[in-house]
Parts: structure tokens; sequence; C-alpha cells
């Protein structure tokens, strides 16, 4: 049988206005169901992917995507910031090195109002390099740059002054009381929207020079932030490195061991959670779009049943049974692709409205980010789609099959 | 009539229902020849075996034992596939009430069979067209079947029928859903249709003025056929 007969007689089956409209109401329903199956997985895709890779984005862009640190907070010199950019020249995908001070102090600013803070010494020309901050903090500004949460709470904006306090240079006099003498203030060059909450509340990033002091540091770095080269795998990267830097220890080539891991490895659970909650969210959705098959899979029988007589005449006429088992694939194929592009549509429908006009507002300081973005993955769509094709092909099956084992006879006979 | 070839032959044809003590042996060693032109009519009352002589005869449905042979060819010793290329090429089916597909025109109804042989569209519609001119239904070439009369639709199914060009045309009761002018028009048509395309019509009927205009009138009882005088 020729394919647009196929069509249009799988088609007209479908949207018939015959037998009551049962039939169309049937068809509709089939494809509802599908549409409902296919966009609850692409949204729930979407927006745990936008979830993940907004997390994912913010975390990255403020830091380097490697790391090399010495264990127990030992510090490091200037000595282990050569051997690093040495080791990191070797390796293809890495790039260049940015040390840096990173320690806890506290903030004052013009209300009286006192925050523990993160504080991080950067040189904002290798710092840019290895990191996305250019790209939030336009250029390298002459002062400290503070989260926006932390300046509204510290009450300070741009141009103020915000006085840093370390104890890493407290001393403890005879009566045990700690006596903090290291007090700068620092000029607000930016406050910034770092797109996370912990960001957004505690971070203040300086000059290097000024952690230096801070910190009493002279030369010395908490940690090395290392690049990489666009398309390489931070993962492999950073085991190569860390392969490389054990080996200058063991061989005795260098005396401090330093280890490198990727940057999102440290927030390696949360992924893992998410990666878990979306497994678990798929099945829960899968379960529904099985649903919607077998639900495909009776409407097609009842269609067949409707159609009948019809079956019987096109058999009696010669429609060969490969036609016949054709019909009911088809009408299986049309309700796929009609609830596939249905369920993607609303998908895009949705996605595009919660990037626009209506934004899904978030808690900052439980999810991190205060806006919800939806990210559709083309190709997982792709395979939703092709899945649901295929899945309904198979649901079509039994309902093919079933028509063509009632003889023609009895599908003509006179009622 | 018999010197024209046989198109159609049914050969010790036996048929029953039922299982165990409750058999009804409907068709009991049936034996009949077909030939090219003529119309044939098979009579008997209700429930004697007529729909399923004519579903055996057009293979719908087998024959518990015997065999039934179309333009020569043993029907049931190929599979369903050589089947619907048989029913398809050489024969063509009126039913008594008319099974035209509800969802297609009557003139997309009669090119369905021209279609399902593999026919280009536009052939299939010359052939329906001529046809459904044939059966004074070109006016109505582009309604659906809720929308004519039971006639008109009959007359539509006759024109199905015949588009392949069939050895043999099965009418089942054809006109047992008309009334009397509507099946004197009916049986008026079939008898020039069979005149103009030299097919035959096997026609199993209750209605005495259908039989009375067949070629031959063969009466179904007790599951045996007999030859009646016309």
């Amino acid at each position: 049988m020729r394919l647009r007969l196929l069509l249009d007689l799988a088609s007209r089956q479908l949207a018939s206005r015959s037998h009551s409209g049962v039939v169309r109401t049937v068809s509709v329903l089939s494809v509802s169901g599908i549409a409902i199956g296919v966009a609850s997985l692409l949204l729930l895709q979407a927006f745990m992917s936008g979830f993940q890779d907004s997390i994912s984005s913010f975390l990255s862009a403020a830091n380097a995507p490697l790391l090399a640190y010495a264990p127990g907070s030992e510090l490091l010199d200037g000595g282990d910031a050569d051997l690093i950019a040495g080791v990191a020249a070797s390796i293809p995908g890495a790039g260049g090195i940015s040390p840096f001070i990173e320690k806890a102090a506290v903030a004052s600013g013009n209300n009286g109002e006192i925050a523990g803070v993160i504080v991080r010494g950067v040189d904002w020309e290798s710092e840019y390099a290895v990191t996305g901050l250019g790209g939030i903090l336009g250029p390298p500004p002459g002062g400290a740059v503070l989260g926006k949460d932390l300046a509204a709470r510290l009450a300070v904006s741009e141009g103020d002054s915000v006085r840093l306090a370390s104890s890493e240079s407290a001393t403890i006099t005879a009566a045990g009381r700690a006596l903090v003498d290291t007090i700068i203030s620092v000029p607000v060059a930016r406050v910034c929207d770092f797109g996370l909450e912990e960001y957004n509340s505690g971070l203040v990033l300086t000059e290097r020079g000024l952690a230096e002091a801070l910190f009493d540091l002279r030369g010395r770095y908490t940690a090395v932030g290392i690049g990489l080269e666009p398309g390489a795998d931070g993962l492999s990267v950073a085991a190569r490195m860390a392969g490389e830097l054990r080996d200058e220890f063991v061989e005795a080539r260098h005396d401090r061991f330093m280890l490198c891991e990727a940057f999102l490895t440290r927030h390696e659970n949360l992924f893992r959670a998410f990666g878990l909650e979306r497994l678990a969210m798929s099945i829960v959705l899968g379960l529904i779009t099985v649903v919607a098959l077998l639900n495909l899979s009776s409407a097609l029988s009842m269609i067949a049943m409707e159609h009948r007589r019809d079956l019987g005449v096109l058999r009696a006429m010669g429609a060969s049974p490969m036609s016949v088992i054709g019909i009911a694939l088809t009408q299986g194929s049309l309700l796929a692709v009609c609830g596939c592009g249905a369920g993607m549509a609303f998908a895009l429908v949705v996605q595009a409205l919660a990037d626009t006009i209506l934004p899904i507002r978030l808690e900052s300081s439980v999810y991190w980010i205060d806006v919800l973005p939806a990210r559709l993955d083309p190709g997982f769509a792709a395979a939703v789609a092709a899945f649901t094709v295929m899945a309904c092909l198979l649901a079509s099956l039994f309902p093919a099959l079933r028509s063509l084992s009632v003889p023609p006879a009895e599908c003509v006979r006179n009622e | 009539m018999s010197e024209q070839p046989a198109v159609m032959a049914c050969e010790g044809v036996t048929k029953s229902y039922g299982q165990g003590d409750s058999v009804i042996s409907v068709l009991r060693g049936i034996d009949m020849i077909v030939h090219r032109g003529e119309i044939v009519a098979v009579t008997g009352p209700s429930g004697s075996g007529k729909s399923t002589l004519l579903n055996i005869l057009g293979i719908l449905e087998p024959p518990d034992s015997g065999r039934v042979t179309i333009s020569g060819t043993d029907a049931w010793a190929s599979g369903e596939a050589r089947r619907a290329l048989l029913r398809n090429r050489n024969l063509g089916f009126v039913f008594q009430f008319h099974h035209l597909l509800e969802e297609f025109t009557l003139l997309e109804n009669t090119m369905l069979p021209a279609l399902l042989a593999g026919r280009s569209r536009r052939e299939a519609a010359g052939l329906a067209a001529d046809l459904l001119e044939e059966v004074s239904l070109t006016p109505r070439a582009s309604h659906f079947p809720s929308q004519v009369s039971g006639g008109e639709r009959q007359r539509a199914a006759v024109a199905r029928a015949l588009v392949c060009s069939p050895g043999v045309v099965l009418a089942d009761e054809p006109t047992g859903n008309l009334d009397a002018a509507n099946g004197g028009k009916l049986q008026l048509l079939m008898r020039s249709l069979c005149g103009t395309h030299g097919q035959a019509f096997v026609i199993a009927t209750h209605s005495e003025s259908l039989a009375a205009g067949a070629d031959r009138v063969l009466r179904l009882s007790e599951g045996r056929l007999s030859a009646c005088p016309v």
C-alpha cells in the first residue's frame, strides 16, 4: 500500500467524526497523554539542567577551574607557584596560573554592622586570565569588590570604605584577651552580583598585596588557581597535574607535597545529589509516559474495533495483511508525532516564559540562586522524541495484530 | 453461457459452525462454476448459508473442506498476501449495507480498490469518475456516504466493486436494504454493467424479482445447491 493511501486511511480514521465522535475524542486524549509525558520529561530536564548549570557556572565564574594547594592548610610560596606554572605548561589543556590568598576575616561598614567574610586577594590580571571574573567585574577594580548582599548589610556602596580585620595576626595578652591590630580600611570599588548567595553575602575580592598585609602573609599563598584551555576536560587535566606534582615530591625534586583538583569536585556531593534527584524524577516521569503508551495502545485497539468493518472491507478489496498492520502502525506514529510535537511545543513555550516574562523566583538563601533558569537540551529532546515514537510503534503492534486476527468475513457480516 | 471461460469455481465445499454436539452443517459439498459475463442468483431462506457461500467464494472465509479456484488459481493453496492479491485483481464485493468508508467521499471510496492495486492516484480517479458516471453519481462524487441516499450509496458500492475490472462481482443481498424502486434500478444497473464490462455477478438474494433477472438461479437449501428454472 502506498504511503499516501496509508496516511489517508490512518489519519481519517483517527479524526473520524462518525461513531458518535468517540474515536476523535480518544485520539485527542491519546495525543494529550503523550504530550503531557513528553513535556514533563523535557521540562524536568530543562529545569534540573538550568539549576545545575546555573550553580555550576556561577561557581566556575568566580573561581579557577583547577586548584593546586598543599594539604593541611599549609601555605605555598613563590617556588611552589613556579613549579605549578612549569607543570601546567607541560600538560596539554592546562592554562595559566593565578596564586591567591583566601582567608576568613571580619568586615565592618558605615552602620557599625560587623560581618564575617572571606577575603580573597588576587592579582587581577592573572585572575582574569584563569576565571570568568572579568565578565562579571569589567576592568580591574582599584579597591575591594563586595557581594551585593554584604554591601547592603554593611550599608556601603561604591566609593565608601570598608574596614577589614583579621584574627591571623592577633596576639593574646597575658590576661587572655585577643588584640587585633591589623585593621585595614579599603575603598569599595565595586558592588557585585556574583549570582550565588554564598558569594553575594560573604565574599570580598581585593588586590593580593592588601590580603598579604591583612593576614601577614608576605610572598605566600593559600592556593594557586589554574586555567583550562577551551574544550579541555578539567577532571583529566587535574588528574595529570596531581600526578606530576606528586612525582615532583616523591622524587625529591620539590620539598612540598601539593594536590590538584578540579574546583567543581569540591562540590561533588552537591552535583551527585542533583544527579540522583534527576534520575528519580526521570523514572517517575518515565512511568507517566509508559501509562500514556498503555493508554495509546488501548485507544488504538478501540479505534481498530470501531473501524473493524472498514478494515474487513479493505481486506475484501485486496488490502494485504501488512497493509492492515501498516494502518495501525501509522496511526500509532501519527499520534506519537502529534503528542511529541505538542509536548515539545509546550515545553519550549514554558522555557521561553520562564526565561523571559515569567521567571521562577527562588529563595536565594536556600537555593543559592534567585531565578530558576530552563535549559532545554536539543539532544535530550531528540532522544525523548525518538524513544516515544519507537515506544508508540511498539504499543501499536498489539492492536495491529489484533485487528488482523479477526477474519474479514466476520468484519463485513451484516449486523 | 457455458462456452464462456470459468472465472470462479468451487468443488466439494463444506462448512460447519459450532462445536461438540451443536454442530450445524451450513454447506454440504457445494459444487459450482461461474462463467464470465453471467449473472447467477443464489436464493434460499434466511440462515440457509447464502452469505457463508459468498464469503467462501470471495475467499473471505476458508471452507472446512473442498476447493475454491479463482481464474484457475486454488485460492486456499497460498498465503493470505496472495489471497489479498487474488481478491483485488479478480473479485468485487457489494454488501447489503454498502459498507462504504464513512470518512471518504464517493469518488475516494470508488478509487480505493484501484489504489490498493498500486495504480496512481490520477489513474484511479479517472477510472472511478468513469464508473460513477455510468451509475449516474457524477454530481455526488464529492459527497460523503452520510450525505447521499441509500440507493446512491449502493450504486457507489457497485461502482467500487467494478473499478479494478474483476472477473466476478459477489453481491450479498444488494437490494435488501433498498425500497422496491431503488432495488429495481440497481438490478437494471447490474444487468447493464454486466453487459458493458463482461463481469460475472453472483448475487445472494431473497428477492424473487432480483433472482428472476439472473441468467441462472441456484437454490441453497439444507446445505446443498440445486438449479431452479429461470
